[in-house]
């Protein structure tokens, strides 16, 4: 029979200590393949923020021609306002970011055995661990830094069109606050690194049902918890657990945000943005113990989805 | 030669249906070895549990590994096609020649490619896009390009027409197969195969009805064809079947002699599809 077998020749010259070492070709690392493939099947998750990018920059060529700061006098303020309106106007992208990484988070596991393709994908030679962590390194820290690069350009962008557009209406003053920008920039990514993290027990929690849940997974991350709690203030007469969940969806900053500086609202300094937001420092958000042991409650349902998804074929 | 597949007293029950029963048999390296068995005799289960697939209990050892643990080592060497439809439906052909080509050591992208050359896929078509037999054909080339020492196919032709199922088999054949590589397969068309198996595995209700090389079938057992008038002398020497084919009728016999049964009417070997259907329905 011909069987005949180019390239694949195993290279002896690499091998020569191990004569059992398997032919390994020359190919980028499997992880970077899993991370590829994941983004074939949800394209939402890229797709979606550049939509929102689009729709804002449409928005910013097309939409209002200028500020109303005529109540802002001093031209730093005004400045400081239009830093702060540019980086806050990209909030909806990361709104996208929550919704798209939810449910990406509880479709991850599922639709490969709802369409039955685990039964090609496990004939492959790769483990259940680096699929279910390939898939949680997606969600967890890189489309949520992705969605933060996006928003960056997308911020930097509308500022231009902005100062264009002043520009050529000769408006008054140059619109632009690097340092306020940049610090807001900063709080911004410090944001979505710490809500990220504080949402992974949240993410772990979609997955682990994604690879359980034999049909319908929103339902299944909805009703326990739901029972479980109503269960507890009836029988209990508590809300201990009604607390914890609500604690964790409210946000990492609900609760250990820093304490801002003082407001106050009179004329004189409601335009102090500048100094508001050179004033706020995020970081002390990874003091918070909670934020450490919602990552180590995520470890263990990611340890018990790796289980789940060891034992599950497409029934 | 050490076996490829190792399994002793395997064990799986769905609540009170057995799914495998005790099943013992073993398969050395080279071999076309045919898993058949009516629908639920466990042939799906006991290749799930050759893969990695599915939990049992007894002992199984395929390629020298445990399956339940070393699914990833085992996948290297072992490849798979279950019942066709298995790609998902939002994969590129070209994507899924990216996929395959990232994470198996043992894939030869160019054989892939000019696997599809001959046939009518594009590279941007998605599987969504493709009938049954192209969605095959697909799988069929990312599987030839594979460098593995075990093929498993479980009902690899369902639903696909004439053309494609004798396609797919001639390729099997021609292309992939030989000495060093070893297939396994369950499929209901057993007439199509009979000619490339070199053994077979009869399973019914969980258990191994009968285990055996296709050579020995012909020392074995014995199909004779005998007008009605002698229909009781043959009865005398204890077919274990019989059925009545165009007003003759054949009975199978177990571990006679060709020359005891000549005499009665047409001696000959059986096929493997009449086999199953005499092991499995006993007078």
């Amino acid at each position: 029979m011909n069987t005949i077998e180019p390239v694949t020749e195993p290279n002896t010259v690499d091998t020569a200590g191990e004569p059992a070492a398997p032919a390994i070709n020359a190919r980028p690392p499997v992880l970077r393949t899993l991370l590829r493939r994941e983004l074939w099947e949800h394209r939402a998750l890229w797709i979606a923020p550049l939509a929102v990018a689009g729709l804002l920059l449409l928005l910013a060529i097309i939409g209002m021609r200028n500020f109303n700061s005529s109540g802002i006098a001093l031209p730093e303020q005004r400045r400081a306002l239009f830093a702060v309106i540019m980086a806050y106007a990209v909030v909806p992208q990361f709104l996208v970011l929550g919704i798209v990484t939810w449910m990406y988070a509880g479709d991850c596991l599922y639709a490969e055995r709802k369409d039955r393709s685990i039964l090609f994908w496990k004939s492959m030679p790769v483990s259940d661990t680096l699929t279910v962590l390939s898939k949680l390194l997606l969600v967890v820290v890189l489309v949520p830094l992705g969605v933060y690069v996006v928003s960056l350009v997308t911020t930097l962008l509308m500022s231009g069109i902005y100062l264009v557009r002043a520009w050529q209406d000769h408006a008054g003053g140059f619109f632009w606050d690097g340092g306020t920008w940049l610090r807001i920039q900063w709080i911004t990514l410090v944001s979505v690194v710490a809500g990220s993290l504080w949402y992974a027990p949240i993410t772990a929690f979609l997955m682990l049902v994604s690879a359980w849940a034999r049909r319908s997974v929103q339902l299944w991350v909805f009703l326990p918890p739901i029972i479980l709690a109503v269960g507890e203030s009836f029988a209990l007469g508590s809300h201990h657990l009604r607390d914890i969940l609500f604690y964790r969806l409210g946000g990492v900053f609900t609760h250990s945000m820093v304490a801002l500086p003082p407001v106050r609202t009179d004329a004189d300094t409601r335009g102090a943005l500048n100094l508001l937001f050179a004033n706020i420092d995020p970081s002390p958000v990874f003091a918070n113990v909670d934020l450490w042991l919602g990552l180590v409650v995520a470890a263990v349902l990611i340890v018990a989805t790796i289980r789940i998804r060891q034992y599950r074929d497409d029934t | 030669m050490t076996a490829v597949i190792e399994a002793r007293g395997l064990r799986k029950f769905y609540g009170s249906n057995r799914a495998l029963d005790d099943v013992t048999f073993s398969v050395a390296p080279g071999r076309i070895v045919g898993m058949i068995g009516a629908n639920g005799a466990g042939k799906t289960t006991a290749l799930k549990a050759i893969l990695g697939l599915t939990s049992f209990q007894g002992d199984l050892t395929v390629l020298g590994r445990n399956p339940r643990t070393q699914r990833d080592e085992l996948m290297r060497d072992v490849c798979f096609i279950a019942d066709v439809a298995v790609l998902s439906r939002w994969l590129k052909v070209s994507q899924a020649l990216d996929y395959v080509a990232g994470v198996h050591p043992r894939f030869n992208r160019a054989r892939a490619e000019e696997f599809l050359r001959k046939t009518d896929l594009k590279m941007n078509s998605r599987v969504r896009e493709l009938s049954k037999g192209m969605v095959t054909q697909l799988h069929l080339a990312l599987i030839l390009a594979i460098d593995a020492r075990l093929l498993v196919l479980d009902e690899p032709t369902l639903g696909l027409d004439l053309l494609y199922r004798r396609q797919f088999y001639d390729t099997l054949l021609n292309d992939y197969f030989n000495k060093e590589r070893t297939i396994l397969l369950t499929t209901h068309q057993v007439e199509e195969i009979e000619h490339l198996l070199t053994d077979v595995l009869f399973l019914r209700q969980g258990r191994v009805m009968m285990s055996l090389p296709v050579d020995d079938i012909a020392q074995q057992y014995m199909q004779l064809t005998v007008d009605p008038a002698q229909v009781p002398r043959a009865r005398a020497l204890q077919p274990f079947y019989e059925r009545e084919i165009f007003g003759r009728v054949a009975m199978f016999f177990e571990g006679h002699r060709a020359e005891e049964l000549e005499a009665l009417g047409d001696v000959r070997t059986p096929s493997i599809a009449d086999l199953f259907v005499a092991k499995m329905q006993p007078a």
